[in-house]
């Protein structure tokens, strides 16, 4: 078969047998003739019925002469040197191209041209195939040939016709004018981002392609790679990255963005993760929609937040947009707040950026707990090796029926309270030993001074336990139970007042009324007497969708809710918290999985349930629970609540349900 | 018994010459005398440096001093716990006291009724509560800030409201912290009816409280005023501080409320001291209210009196003032007054209303009630007969002697129950 290619270059004549032959008179047809038409690549010998279909009357199985008439610069070169083109009226215009490639099943070629038009048609074999050409501006052509302006001297072709793997050439002509024929095109397997970025009509396939799959899968990373850097960020779509911070390794990264809902727009660090807005928890951001209420958009939630696992205190982040005239940054941010790496620390911080009620969960999910929990656990791994230094006021009980273990994390001024309680009850004395454990140590000069007063005033024992570190309520705990001695554990929080003597042998009733008793609690209430605490329930709401433990009859006068003596209830509150000692060790203590706050005493209670133990109140025994100014909030106490509520859900949620059911 | 007393005062009258500590250096030197005490000691409260020592120094014989005060006033914490520890507990070892009669309890701090019950259990501890220190946080006026409203209850939630920056939790631990460190105390001792159920009211156990006047210096009653030919009993007189509870601002307008006829025939007069101590505020009103009246010549400004001054300064006026727009206690100057026969006219509450029997030995005025004043002093300066009656109705009071008695009844019934029990 005849290539449409050099047809396109030479004026092919058939001639009977017998008539003076013409031999071809210049290269292209002696290579016809000496390769392609006999050996080579694909190339075969026509018989008549063939030359027949491009020739003119040839009757069949007559031997023929191919005489080859050049008619033009046959097959011209363009991608070594530039072609020039004569117009009808002499003037001359020059082509070249730079470079040939095929993209996701379509050829493009981008080159340059003087000419202001320019009629070209692509050619594989004989056949002619339509082409999408596109003019942009090509600076260093204008100044190469001392044109005013580069503008529209450069040229992409874009063609998706079902090309063969074979090569092509190009037709091109001034209008008007006989076409010039190319040799074939040398072909590069890929094209800069900059030259894809010259064919519009190839960036929105590869966007299209991009689309269509996961943001961050392989397909997608491989379609991002097609695309070019755009100049410019389109039409309403805006982004700022206000903030990153973290403790160590990962971290959050926080901002805002507008855009169209369908936006293929993400986050990505230096190691090319990326995180898809629209994965994020959103917020409202009511300044951003109204610095652009022009915007069809302006009303959506603007804010993002996302966890970053892999960015580090020098990382890059950037915010960045696909389109189909390629990927945008729209923002970037170097480098992160550094925390300390203390979970409270980095809750509060995390807390300091509010989320709307419906993503708040999604939020927890993606965001707090990944970036909390290993700081958590490496928190506790440093602690549990922590050796307290144990300050001895007078001589405590050797053998204590009950350890008293009180974490001392709030205002110490109460501990004086607490103690002159403790002093004024015989009975007490009698039969416990007394840990106070000082959470924070800036509170340890304090706290033993109050220590040292009081048992020079009442001659009361106790010891006081301290580290060098901050502790949390359930390390602080267990680190005390380690030296204690009593057969009970009783934690006590040092709100809770005793105002009445033998409140303890109350509690310890309880263990002896129910052979099934894991942990026995006390009635809770203010100084004016309502109830703070009766016993937990747990229970659903709406809102929410997991369970919560509710206050049974909070809030409720004291004296308008009969208290009865060990009432089995689904967990109680960890503020008073009377515990076996053998059991308490064999559950591992309290756990350090949650916030401090609402967590670990339910926990406990859950981990007593699945040995087969119960939670008891003790209604009769009340106890004064003064409230306590949240050290970072009452927002910030709601907000770990919630946390640790999530939490303690993935943990006992069956539990629960079965509970509930009555299987325990 | 041979007691051996400590007597505790929140100040010496060496140098201050407040009621209280009057009251309780009366009564040490009557306990001194009295035959069943085998030594009497007296302790007062006296701040000599700055920061606090703690420390206890010898005034004279069996008089010391304890340069110890607050460290928390809200709390009633000792400015220097270790003064409490250390030196007040050796001065105990030392002095073996079998009781201790504390009065007042504000400027060393609660903690020296605990070292006493923990370190000398068998100490007995009696302490006389002069004024509501432990039930109302305004300076125990149980009278509102700024509004200066009475007040007739105490609970958390209305302290709060008095002091907006604080929390009711806070006055809710205030309250547990004195009524912890009160319940120690064997008896307590209120000079009047109306303190001893307030403090009931407050949280103290009915049974361990009783009343006891505070003593008075025995003395005869003084001889009426003479008077001139168709003079009346129009002579008044103001004798005590010079504060915003005390009234004196209400009494000059109730004066000044009268026509100028009506004020010609009174004079009043004030013995009083520490008002440049007051407010600028406070002390400008005064000057306002007094000028025009002392220009007219029914006021006369006497001034500051020494407690031998008394009796002369009360011999030249008919009447005894007290308007106080606070509840009062036991004031010194009812006794003071009944003891130099000179009837009183004071504000129908409190300690007032108690001590002071309208229509037999003064006459009561409506609290707060400048006009009333006004009215009061214009009525009785022109009814002679009336002096005489409420001259005539007056009883005497009770003296140290029988007030030191009193406490040592109580004592020894203390004593022998707890000896029985």
């Amino acid at each position: 078969m005849l290539r449409v290619g050099l047809q396109a270059a030479c004026n092919v004549s058939i001639f009977r047998c017998g008539r003076p032959a013409q031999p071809p008179s210049n290269r292209y047809a002696d290579a016809l003739l000496a390769e392609r038409f006999v050996t080579a690549e694909g190339w075969k010998m026509l018989n008549v019925k063939e030359l027949v279909t491009v020739g003119a009357g040839i009757e069949h199985d007559q031997p023929v002469v191919i005489n080859f008439i050049p008619v033009a610069p046959v097959l011209a070169e363009i991608q070594t040197q530039f072609l020039t083109l004569q117009g009808k009226a002499g003037q001359t215009a020059q082509v070249f191209v730079d470079a040939v490639s095929r993209q996701g099943g379509c050829i493009a070629i981008l080159g340059w041209t003087t000419a202001p038009q320019l009629d070209v048609v692509l050619v594989q074999d004989t056949r002619k195939w339509p082409l999408v050409l596109t003019r942009h501006a090509r600076g260093d052509v204008a100044d190469a040939f001392g044109l005013a302006s580069g503008g529209d001297l450069g040229f992409a072709i874009l063609c998706d016709a079902p090309l063969s793997d074979g090569p092509v050439s190009l037709r091109i002509a001034l209008p008007r004018c006989d076409p010039v024929q190319t040799v074939p095109l040398v072909e590069k397997v890929e094209l800069s981002l900059g030259e894809r970025g010259l064919l519009p009509g190839l960036l929105s396939r590869q966007y299209l392609q991009l689309r269509s799959h996961k943001v961050g899968s392989l397909p997608w990373c491989a379609a991002l790679d097609l695309l070019p850097e755009a100049a410019h960020a389109p039409h309403g779509c805006h982004g700022f990255i206000e903030g990153a911070f973290g403790a160590g390794h990962g971290g959050v990264v926080y901002g805002w963005s507008l855009h169209p809902e369908d936006a293929v727009i993400w986050l990505e660090d230096a190691g090319a993760a990326f995180f898809p807005l629209q994965d994020m928890p959103r917020r409202e951001r009511r300044d951003i929609g109204e610095a652009f209420a022009d915007l069809a958009w302006c009303g959506m939630d603007a804010g993002f937040i996302a966890h970053m696992p892999d960015i580090g205190p020098t990382s890059r982040v950037r915010l960045r947009l696909a389109t189909p005239q390629g990927v945008i940054t729209l923002a970037e941010l170097s480098g992160f707040e550094v925390l300390a790496p203390d979970p409270l620390t980095v809750a509060a911080r995390l807390f300091d950026l509010d989320t709307d009620d419906d993503p708040r969960q999604q939020r927890a999910r993606r965001v707090d707990w990944p970036l909390l929990a290993p700081l958590i656990t490496r928190q506790q791994a440093d602690l549990v090796l922590l050796d307290p230094v144990l300050k001895v006021f007078g001589v405590p009980n050797r053998r204590p029926e009950v350890s008293v273990i009180i974490a001392q994390c709030g205002d110490v001024g109460l501990m004086e309270h607490q103690l002159m309680a403790f002093a004024r009850d015989p009975g007490f004395r009698a039969v416990t030993e007394l840990f106070y454990v000082i959470c924070d140590p800036a509170d340890r000069k304090n706290a033993l001074r109050i220590a040292d007063l009081i048992h020079r005033l009442f001659g009361l024992a106790l010891t006081v336990a301290s580290t060098p570190r901050r502790l949390d309520t359930s390390s602080a705990r267990n680190l005390a139970s380690q030296n204690a001695k009593g057969q009970y554990l009783l934690f006590l929080d040092d709100t809770v007042l005793p105002l009445t003597p033998s409140w303890l042998e109350g509690l310890l009733a309880g263990f002896t009324a129910d052979a099934h008793a894991g942990a026995v609690g006390a009635r809770l209430l203010t100084p004016e007497g309502a109830i703070t605490h009766d016993g937990f329930g747990f229970d659903v709401p709406s809102a929410t969708g997991h369970w919560i433990a509710k206050d049974s009859h909070v809030r409720l006068p004291d004296d308008m809710v009969d208290g009865a003596t060990a009432e089995k209830t689904s967990a109680i509150d960890d503020a008073c918290f009377l515990v076996c000692r053998d059991v308490f060790d064999s559950l591992g203590g309290w756990s350090t999985d949650y916030l401090p706050g609402l967590g670990a005493g339910l926990d406990l209670c859950m981990a007593l349930q699945r040995k087969g133990l119960r939670a008891l109140v003790c209604r009769d025994v009340k106890l004064i629970q003064t409230s306590r100014m949240p050290a970072r909030g009452e927002v910030f106490d709601r907000k770990a609540a919630y946390l640790n509520a999530l939490r303690f859900n993935d943990i006992w949620a069956a539990d629960i349900d079965s509970m509930l059911r009555g299987d325990t | 018994m041979n007691h051996r007393i400590l007597t505790i005062s929140h100040a010496h009258p060496d140098f201050s010459l407040g009621g209280g500590e009057i009251a309780a250096y009366n009564l040490h030197k009557a306990y001194q005398a009295h035959p069943d005490v085998e030594q009497a000691f007296f302790l007062a409260r006296h701040g000599t440096a700055e920061p606090t020592t703690g420390t206890i120094s010898i005034r004279r014989r069996n008089e010391f001093l304890w340069d110890q005060s607050l460290g928390d006033a809200f709390t009633g914490r000792a400015a220097k716990p270790e003064g409490t520890l250390e030196d007040f507990a050796n001065l105990l070892r030392a002095l073996k006291p079998t009781i201790v009669h504390a009065h007042h309890y504000w400027p060393m701090g609660l903690e020296y009724f605990q070292v006493i019950r923990t370190h000398f259990p068998a100490i007995k501890l009696v302490l006389t509560l002069h004024e509501y220190l432990a039930v109302c946080f305004n300076n125990g006026q149980m009278v509102k800030p700024i509004s200066n409203r009475l007040c007739f209850r105490e609970t958390p939630a209305d302290c709060q409201r008095c002091f907006p920056q604080m929390t009711t939790q806070d006055f809710w631990l205030r309250k547990h912290r004195y009524q912890s460190y009160f319940s120690v105390i064997d008896h307590f001792v209120a000079p009047s009816e109306f303190l001893r159920l307030r403090y009931i009211d407050w949280g103290v156990a009915p049974e361990k409280i009783v009343m006891i006047e505070n003593g008075q210096t025995s003395a005869l009653p003084l001889t009426p005023r003479p008077l001139a030919e168709g003079h009346t009993r129009n002579r008044f007189g103001f004798f005590g501080q010079i504060n915003p509870y005390k009234g004196v601002s209400l009494l000059l307008q109730g004066l000044a409320m009268l026509k100028k006829s009506e004020r010609r025939a009174i004079v009043l007069e004030i013995h009083g001291a520490n008002l440049e101590g007051q407010s600028a505020e406070f002390q400008q009103l005064i000057a306002e209210l007094r000028a025009p009246l002392e220009k007219e010549g029914c006021l006369q400004w006497i001034g500051p009196y020494e407690p031998f001054q008394m009796a002369s300064r009360m011999a030249g006026v008919d009447w005894v003032v007290i308007p106080s727009i606070w509840w009062e206690n036991s004031p010194m100057v009812i006794q003071e007054a009944f003891a130099l026969g000179r009837p009183l006219v004071g504000s129908d509450i409190g300690g007032m209303a108690e001590k002071i029997t309208d229509g037999v030995d003064g006459v009561h005025v409506p609290v707060g009630n400048a006009r009333a004043w006004g009215d009061a002093l214009l009525r009785l300066s022109r009814a002679t007969t009336e002096w005489d009656r409420l001259r005539a109705g007056i009883s005497p009071p009770l003296d140290h002697a029988g007030c030191a008695a009193a406490h040592l009844k109580l004592a020894d019934a203390t004593l022998q129950g707890k000896a029985a029990g």
